[in-house]
């Protein structure tokens, strides 16, 4: 029992500075720089980036095409809004919808895939994924007036489901009007 | 030669690993996980051009509807009360409300006597009906005291009256002219303002308005009381109402519905005077919003004998949403004020005001929650840190407690605790922050960041901001309750000098919105519970990107990367909600400009810069 022994030596340096330590904590560190990441030994700490929001805005037939999911970018789509009288009209607006949680379905190798990055409302009203359903992108917009009022129905049903189960991220204008819009 | 291992060994050795388990295993641990702090707000998956998204706190989350009222049963101003008197244990014991002491059984009398007798007093309300409401203004000053009636006839007007309520004798013509809402039956007034307010209501309504004097028990107006009644007015004192009240039939009045009117609340601005019509669904929400600032088992209640003091005047919306929720949830209510009745609601001596709450000769229960504003906050910690500074070892405890708040966490009743800063909370300002404080909450202009740290270690308590608005019942923006997030610079904490930190303040206050300083505010915290944000008006540097929608950070970084915060006009929807008569401010969908301009950052919270060009009339706070 005697501090002569090494080992009893040994020891009472780190029993010592465990007490210091304890009653005297170290100083936090002074710096201005606030970490950007999370980190279990941090408190102050500020996310590095505000979080990701879709931009609301107008799209023209051949800007919505290019967003179709081919090199692995957002998927968006677009049906037809019916009116409260359940009729179509001219004006009617287009919501683009972004289907990109969707890539099973309507990515390059899903079943729909033809609709990515195209006014999908004929398609959606017929109840069919093909090729004929889809208008040319540098044509004008489906006037959809040759719908029989069980299509127009079923694409209503179509758009409650898209706008429940996706975002609506904009509304596909015709490219004239477009260009209205921005002066020129 | 072998190693002797000996008793002492073996003590020094368990000695060892007991330390090193306790500084390993007994850090403090945060009193929020900081994973919840770093995303305070659940923001809409869409934004418009030239908007953020809408914002709203991240324990409401989008698409949930936002709570309208704390309880089911709470359905207008009128339930807050409740009739008979619940069998609580608390209830049996008197609180005090506006420094009068009252049981609820009282209290319940009272708003039943009050409706009756303004009934059988004035003519006029007997005459309300819902076709043509007759409205009560009332003209108090924000003294300590004076705001009784209003209190009162907030929480139980007779029917069909709304109440009009005025913070300035100023707007009294306008209110009597005022074509939006009902004219005034009766003038509930201060004694001091008694003549004139008589005089003006004869002119501007030819007798078809009564006045009621309050503050007055002397009844030394009596000779300017005659006069007015041989001319043919109802006039009678405050004080008459009781017998009144007692001497009539006792009739069931109909109660109001959620969506009736319940005031119109005037305010000045640089025009003309802006009105708010708040409904009863306005003030079931404003009292959520209210109460959903404190966690469930630290709400204000009559079981913990808790008394809620408010320096926001009750002729605000938010004011009186504060007081109402006050008594809701069975607490005690006192105002931070004046004691004599003056118009001016500038603050010039807030320790004084504090200083007076605590007078023990008026034998007031001590509070335990404080909605002060910056000064009061400022005086508070100026008072103690001179009263501390030359203790000895005192830079011991400040260290103890900085150690603390560096992982988050901060308590009151440590040893070390008690022993730097428990004699100076009970001395300083007649011991306002003593043991009996749970809370404190900063209301208006949010102080500098750079004293929280001051503040969380000589209070000992997390410090609470809350942004309100005029044209919000219930707080815009509350901080978290246990939010202690600061960038205070731990080393110099104690050793930079009190005047340096005063300075700063000096300067951040004489600058106002100036965008240089909008880093050193303090964040006021995510919206409250049930108020939508969202900012518009933002421009330069963030504007929607072409192409594939670009995410909100494209837009201006930090020098370190980061991004910046989003700065544009604070535009705010929800039940709570209040928008001007008269001018349409509001926008389609319910979206109220409150007038204010203030920065989003990337953990979700907000700090308020200053008002926008649009603003009303700012109130020194």
């Amino acid at each position: 029992m005697t501090l002569s022994n090494p080992l009893n030596l040994l020891l009472i340096p780190p029993i010592l500075y465990l007490a210091f330590r304890i009653v005297f904590p170290s100083h936090p560190p002074s710096t201005n720089v606030v970490p950007g990441e999370y980190d279990a030994d941090v408190y102050n700490w500020m996310p590095a980036t505000h979080p990701e929001v879709i931009v609301h805005r107008k799209y023209t037939a051949q800007e919505l095409a290019e967003l179709d999911g081919k090199g692995g970018g957002r998927i968006l789509l677009a049906i037809m809004r019916v009116g409260r009288d359940g009729k179509v009209s001219k004006g009617l607006e287009r919501t683009v919808f972004d289907v990109s949680n969707g890539r099973s379905f309507y990515g390059p190798d899903g079943m729909y895939g033809n609709f990515a990055g195209r006014d999908a409302s004929r398609g959606m009203a017929k109840q069919s994924f093909d090729e004929e359903m889809l208008t040319p992108v540098d044509q004008a917009l489906d006037a959809l007036d040759d719908l029989t009022q069980s299509e127009v129905d079923n694409m209503s049903g179509w758009h409650e489901h898209f706008e429940r189960k996706y975002t609506v991220c904009g509304e596909l204008v015709e490219a004239n009007a477009e260009d209205a819009l921005r002066g020129l | 030669m072998p190693l002797q291992i000996d008793n002492l060994t073996l003590l020094l050795l368990a000695l060892f690993l007991a330390l090193l388990l306790y500084s390993r295993f007994s850090r403090p641990s945060p009193l929020v996980h900081p994973l919840l702090l770093g995303k305070q707000s659940e923001v809409s998956a869409v934004r418009k051009e030239g908007e953020t998204g809408v914002y709203r706190s991240f324990a409401t989350g989008q698409g949930t509807p936002l709570v309208v009222r704390p309880a089911g049963a709470l359905k207008t101003a009128q339930d807050i009360v409740k009739t008979p008197p619940s069998n609580e244990p608390g209830a049996a014991v008197p609180r005090c409300i506006l420094d009068t002491s009252l049981t609820d059984e009282a209290l319940a009398e009272i708003l039943r006597i009050i409706p009756l007798g303004l009934r059988s007093v004035y003519s006029s309300l007997r005459k309300a009906t819902p076709e043509s409401p007759s409205s009560i203004l009332i003209l108090l000053p924000p003294s300590r005291t004076a705001s009784l009636p209003l209190l009162l006839l907030a929480l139980k007007a007779p029917p069909n009256c709304p109440l009009i309520i005025l913070p300035t004798p100023h707007l009294l013509t306008a209110a009597l002219t005022a074509k939006e809402h009902p004219n005034p039956g009766v003038i509930v007034v201060h004694e001091s303002l008694a003549e004139d307010v008589m005089e003006q209501a004869w002119e501007d309504l030819s007798g078809t308005c009564g006045v009621c004097i309050f503050g007055d028990p002397d009844k030394m107006r009596k000779g300017a009381v005659m006069a007015a009644k041989e001319k043919g007015m109802d006039v009678a004192w405050w004080a008459d109402l009781w017998d009144a009240g007692d001497e009539a039939k006792r009739e069931e009045l109909p109660s109001a519905g959620h969506a009736d009117v319940h005031s119109y609340f005037y305010t000045e601005t640089s025009t003309d005077p802006a009105v708010v019509k708040v409904t009863h669904l306005n003030i079931t929400a404003g009292i959520a919003g209210v109460l959903a600032l404190f966690p469930a088992d630290k709400r204000p209640s009559g079981s913990l004998r808790d008394v809620v003091a408010s320096c926001v005047s009750l002729n605000t919306p938010f004011g009186l949403t504060v007081a109402l929720a006050s008594v809701y949830s069975g607490a005690g209510f006192r105002l931070i004020g004046r004691k004599e009745q003056t118009w001016d609601d500038i603050i010039e001596d807030p320790a004084g005001e504090l200083t007076a709450l605590m007078d023990k000769a008026d034998s007031q229960p001590k509070p335990t929650i404080l909605f002060i504003s910056c000064k009061h906050h400022r005086v508070l910690l100026e008072r103690l840190h001179s009263s501390i500074k030359y203790r000895p070892f005192v830079r011991f405890g400040v260290r103890q407690k900085a150690d603390g708040l560096f992982a988050g966490h901060v308590s009151r009743g440590g040893a070390f605790d008690e022993w730097s800063f428990g004699l100076a909370r009970e001395m300083v300002l007649g011991g306002v922050a003593g043991k009996q404080l749970r809370a404190v909450v900063v209301v208006g202009d949010a102080p500098p960041s750079d004293i929280l740290g001051m503040s969380h270690v000589l209070l000992g308590l997390p410090l609470i901001r809350l942004h309100p608005s005029f044209y919000s019942t219930g707080p815009v923006f509350v901080s978290h309750y246990y939010d202690v997030q600061s960038q205070t610079d731990w080393a110099n904490l104690w050793h930079s000098t009190w005047s340096k930190l005063e300075d700063e303040v000096e300067r951040i206050e004489g600058k106002g919105a100036d965008t240089t300083e909008e880093k050193k505010r303090a964040h006021v915290g995510p919206p409250a519970s049930n108020v939508e944000v969202v900012l518009r008006g933002v421009g330069q540097g963030w504007d929607a990107q072409d192409g594939a929608g670009a995410g909100a950070g494209a837009g201006t970084k930090t020098k370190g990367g980061k991004d910046a915060p989003i700065k544009g006009e604070v535009w705010v929807r929800g039940p709570g909600v209040v928008s001007r008569l008269g001018k349409e401010t509001a926008a389609a969908d319910g979206w109220v400009d409150i007038g204010e301009i203030a920065t989003v950052q990337t953990n979700g919270t907000f700090v308020v810069l200053g008002k926008s060009v649009a603003g009303i009339k700012p109130k020194a706070a």
